[in-house]
C-alpha cells in the first residue's frame, strides 16, 4: 500500500464512536447565522437588510470578486439583524442573522434537475461559484476557482480526497458509504470542468468498506482509479495526498496545480453533483459531532450558521464539558464560547470533559518533531529562533511553509506547544514584513 | 658581521618605505566627531533611535542623515552634549514618558489559555483570554522589552516607572494590543481605557473602563475631550491638565498624574540644561 515519504504520525483514532452513525439531517434551528466570510478570498457583500423576507437557498450575500462565493439562506424566514461579530478565528466581518420560520421553503429555480452532460465548461463553473461550494476539507477554498486552471499550466490528475486522517472525524466516511453515487457523479462534473480523463480516489485503508463502495459505485472506465492508502497523519492533506498517489512533490509555497494536479475532498464532490445536477446551492454540509461530551456521537447534515450550542445540545451535551473543537483533534481550533455558527469549513465539532494536562517543559533536543515532520521542517530549530525573536530567519528556516498539521506538536515528548509558536511567528513576521516596506 | 647589518637595514629600509607608501595610499579619514558623539550618548545600544546601537547613531548624526535630538532615552541632556560637538543648536522636544491605556487588573477571563505564555501568542487566540478584548492580557511582552527597568509586572498588570522611563517606545511596540502611548510629561491627565465597545458592555466586564458617558465631554472648558466609537479621546494640544474631568468621571477611568509625579519629582518639568539634570 502507497503512502507519503517523508514523517507522519499514528495517532489514535476514536473514530469508532461515531463512525456506526449513518447520516441524519438535523431540522432547520430556530436561527441560523450567516458570516459573509466562511471561505478563503474576498468576504461576500451582504445584499439583504434587516427585516427582508428570504426563502432556503436564496443569495443573501454575493461574491465580490472571482476568489470569492456568495452565501445563501440555509432556512426560510425573516432576516433580524446584519452586524459585525467575530468569527472563530478573531477576524470580525458582517454576520447576516436568519429567524426561521420553521417552513424550510426552497427558492424558485432551486431543486430543478440538470443534464451535467449537455452543460457546457464555463456553465458547469458558473453553477458551482453560484451555488457557493467551496473545499468542505476545512481550508474552504472556493471551488470554481480550482476548477478554472490557468491556461499555461495544464491539469492532468485530479485526486479525490477521502482520506479524513484527523481523529474522531468520520462524516467523509459516511458521505462514501451513503451517498457514493453523488460523489461519482461530481466526481464525473468535475473531471469535465477541469477537461481531464485521469482521477485517483485516495481511502485509507481504516475505511475497507468505503473503500470497496466507491470501487463499486464509481464506474471504473478511462482512468478512473480507486487507491486503498496505508493509514499515516497528515495523509489528507493536499500536498502528502499527491505525493502518496502520484509520486509527484510540490515544492514549498507552489500549488497543486503547478505539479498537474487538482485535489478536491469527497464532501465537494458531492457539493459540486448538488449543485449542477439538482440546482441546490450549498446551505447544508455534512458535521461529526462527537467526543466524551455529548452522549449521542453523530454524523450529522447541519443546515449553515445554526449555532454549535443547538447542534451540541441536540446530541445532547453533558454540562460537565470543559472544551469544545471545532475541527479535527489535531489541527481544530478550541473555541472560547458556543455561540458561533457551523461554517462551509466546519468539519467537526468535539466535546471534551477533560481538560488536558498541559505542562510544556523545555525542548530536550531529541529531533522527534523533525524526524516526524511531513515537510521535512526543522521544527526544533524553527522555535530556537522564534523564542530568540529572529524574525529575518523565519524564510530560511521555511517557518512560513508550515501547514500547522500538529504532528510535531503531537509527537513533542515535552508538550511544546510549537504549531502555536509558528502561528505566532507566522504574525510576527507578516508585521515585520509590512513594517520593512 | 657585515652582510647581515646590510641585507637587515636594506629590508628595514624597504619595510619602512612600503609602510609609508601604504599609509599614504590606504589613508583612511576619521572623523573623531563620531567618536565623540559616540561617548555622549548612552551608551546602552537600546535601539531606540531605529539604528544600529549607539556608534550607528553617533555616525548618522555626524553624517548629518539624523537629527541631534535623535537620542530619545538620552534626552534633553545628550542632545545638548551632541549639539556643542556638532555644533549646532538642539531643539529639544519635551520628554515623553509611556502612558498605560488599560487599568482593567480584575477583568476576568473568557476562557482557559494553556498556550504560550506572552501577549503576542495569546492574542491570536480569540484575540486573548480576557473578558475585555481591547485590554491588557497580562503576560508581560512589555515589562521583558523594557530595557531601561522602567516596566514591571505587578500582580500581573503592568506598572510604569515615570522616573526610569525614557520614551525609548519598546513597549508600544511590544505590546498587541497597542496600550502604550507616549505622551509628554507636562500631560497629567490621561483617560486610562481602550474599549469600544458600548457602555452597557464595558461595565459588564470592568468597573474601571470609560463607558461613553460624556461627561468628561460636557464638563471640560477647552473642547479637549471627545467621546468617539463609545471612548473618551483626548486632544493634548488643548489639555490643560486641569483636572476637571477626573473629578467628574464616574469609573475612574480618567486619571490624573499629578501626584504621583510630584512624588517623583517629576513635575513640575524641570529643564534638563539649565536647572538640575
Amino acid at each position: 500500500m502507497k503512502t507519503f515519504k517523508s514523517g507522519g504520525v499514528h495517532p489514535p483514532e476514536y473514530k469508532d464512536l461515531s463512525k456506526g452513525a449513518a447520516l441524519e439531517r438535523m431540522p432547520a434551528p430556530s436561527v441560523v447565522v450567516l458570516p459573509v466570510s466562511q471561505h478563503t478570498g474576498a468576504p461576500s457583500r451582504p445584499v439583504v437588510g434587516k427585516g427582508d423576507k428570504v426563502s432556503k437557498g436564496q443569495v443573501v450575500a454575493e461574491a465580490n470578486g472571482f476568489v470569492s462565493v456568495p452565501v445563501h439562506a440555509s432556512v426560510s424566514g425573516v432576516v433580524v439583524a446584519v452586524e459585525q461579530r467575530p468569527m472563530q478565528n478573531g477576524a470580525v466581518c458582517d454576520h447576516i442573522v436568519i429567524q426561521s420560520d420553521g417552513l424550510d421553503n426552497w427558492a424558485e429555480g432551486t431543486g430543478v434537475k440538470r443534464e451535467w452532460r449537455d452543460m457546457g465548461l464555463e456553465k458547469i463553473r458558473a453553477a458551482v461559484r453560484d451555488a457557493g461550494v467551496v473545499g468542505l476539507g476545512g481550508a474552504a477554498f472556493p471551488t470554481h476557482v480550482k476548477l478554472s486552471p490557468p491556461a499555461d499550466r495544464p491539469i492532468d490528475t485530479l485526486i479525490l480526497n477521502g482520506i479524513e486522517c484527523e481523529p474522531f472525524l468520520t462524516c467523509d466516511y459516511r458521505m462514501m458509504l451513503e451517498r457514493a453515487r453523488g460523489i461519482a457523479e461530481g466526481l464525473r462534473i468535475m473531471m469535465k470542468a477541469l477537461g481531464v480523463n485521469r482521477a485517483i480516489v485516495g481511502v485509507e485503508s481504516n475505511k475497507q468498506d468505503a473503500f470497496e463502495k466507491m470501487r463499486d459505485t464509481v464506474w471504473a472506465d478511462e482512468g478512473v482509479r480507486i487507491e486503498l492508502l496505508k493509514v499515516k497523519y497528515p495523509q489528507g492533506a493536499e500536498k502528502q495526498l499527491i505525493e502518496a498517489l502520484t509520486g509527484r512533490q510540490v515544492p514549498p509555497g507552489r500549488l497543486p496545480l503547478d505539479v498537474g494536479v487538482v485535489v478536491q475532498n469527497v464532501s465537494t464532490a458531492y457539493a459540486v453533483y448538488d449543485a449542477v445536477v439538482e440546482a441546490r446551492p450549498l446551505v447544508e454540509r455534512p458535521v461529526t459531532v462527537t467526543g466524551d461530551g455529548v452522549a449521542r456521537p453523530a454524523n450529522l447534515i447541519v443546515p449553515i450558521g445554526a449555532l454549535i450550542k443547538d447542534v451540541l445540545v441536540r446530541q445532547g451535551l453533558d454540562p460537565k464539558t470543559k472544551k469544545v473543537v471545532l475541527g479535527g483533534p489535531m489541527m481544530g481550533i478550541a473555541l472560547p464560547n458556543l455561540d458561533f455558527p457551523v461554517v462551509k469549513g466546519t468539519s467537526g465539532i468535539l466535546a471534551f470533559k477533560k481538560m488536558p494536562d498541559f505542562m510544556p517543559g523545555p525542548c530536550i533536543r531529541c529531533g522527534r518533531c523533525i524526524a516526524v515532520c511531513p515537510l521535512r521542517g526543522m521544527a526544533a530549530e524553527m522555535i530556537k529562533a522564534i523564542e530568540a525573536g529572529e524574525v529575518e530567519r523565519y524564510e530560511e528556516l521555511h517557518v512560513l511553509d508550515c501547514m500547522e498539521c500538529g504532528t510535531c506538536t503531537f509527537e513533542c515528548p515535552s508538550r511544546r506547544p510549537i504549531v502555536h509558536y509558528i502561528k505566532k511567528a507566522k504574525a510576527e513576521y507578516a508585521a515585520w514584513k509590512a513594517k520593512k516596506k | 658581521m657585515l652582510p647581515p647589518v646590510i641585507i637587515l637595514g636594506f629590508l628595514g629600509l624597504l619595510f619602512g618605505i612600503g609602510l609609508y607608501v601604504a599609509s599614504r595610499v590606504f589613508r583612511v579619514t576619521v572623523d573623531t566627531r563620531i567618536e565623540r558623539v559616540e561617548r555622549a550618548l548612552p551608551g546602552s545600544n537600546c535601539g531606540a533611535c531605529g539604528l544600529a546601537g549607539c556608534h550607528g547613531l553617533a555616525k548618522a548624526v555626524v553624517h548629518g542623515s539624523a537629527d541631534v535630538t535623535s537620542c530619545i532615552p538620552g534626552g534633553e541632556h545628550v542632545a545638548h552634549l551632541v549639539a556643542d560637538i556638532m555644533g549646532v543648536e538642539a531643539k529639544v522636544a519635551e520628554k515623553r514618558v509611556a502612558v498605560l491605556r488599560c487599568q482593567g487588573r480584575d477583568v476576568g477571563d473568557r476562557f482557559i489559555y494553556e498556550g504560550i505564555a506572552t501577549c503576542q501568542a495569546a492574542n491570536l487566540m480569540h484575540k486573548g483570554p480576557k473578558e475585555c478584548i481591547f485590554g491588557c492580557i497580562g503576560f508581560g511582552d512589555c515589562a521583558r522589552a523594557c530595557s531601561f527597568d522602567a516596566l514591571h509586572m505587578i500582580k500581573g498588570f503592568p506598572e510604569v516607572d515615570e522616573a526610569k522611563c525614557v520614551s525609548c517606545a519598546k513597549c508600544v511596540a511590544a505590546c498587541p494590543k497597542a496600550l502604550f502611548e507616549l505622551i509628554p510629561l507636562s500631560k497629567l491627565v490621561h483617560v486610562r481605557c481602550k474599549s469600544l465597545e458600548s457602555g452597557r458592555a464595558v461595565r459588564k466586564i470592568c468597573k474601571v473602563g470609560c463607558i461613553a458617558c460624556k461627561k468628561c465631554e460636557t464638563v471640560c472648558e477647552f473642547d479637549a475631550v471627545h467621546v468617539k466609537d463609545n471612548l473618551a479621546v483626548f486632544d493634548y494640544e488643548k489639555c490643560t491638565s486641569c483636572g476637571l474631568c477626573v473629578k467628574e468621571c464616574p469609573t475612574g477611568t480618567i486619571m490624573s498624574y499629578r501626584e504621583t509625579r510630584k512624588g517623583l519629582g517629576l513635575w513640575p518639568v524641570k529643564n534638563a540644561v539649565s536647572g538640575e539634570s
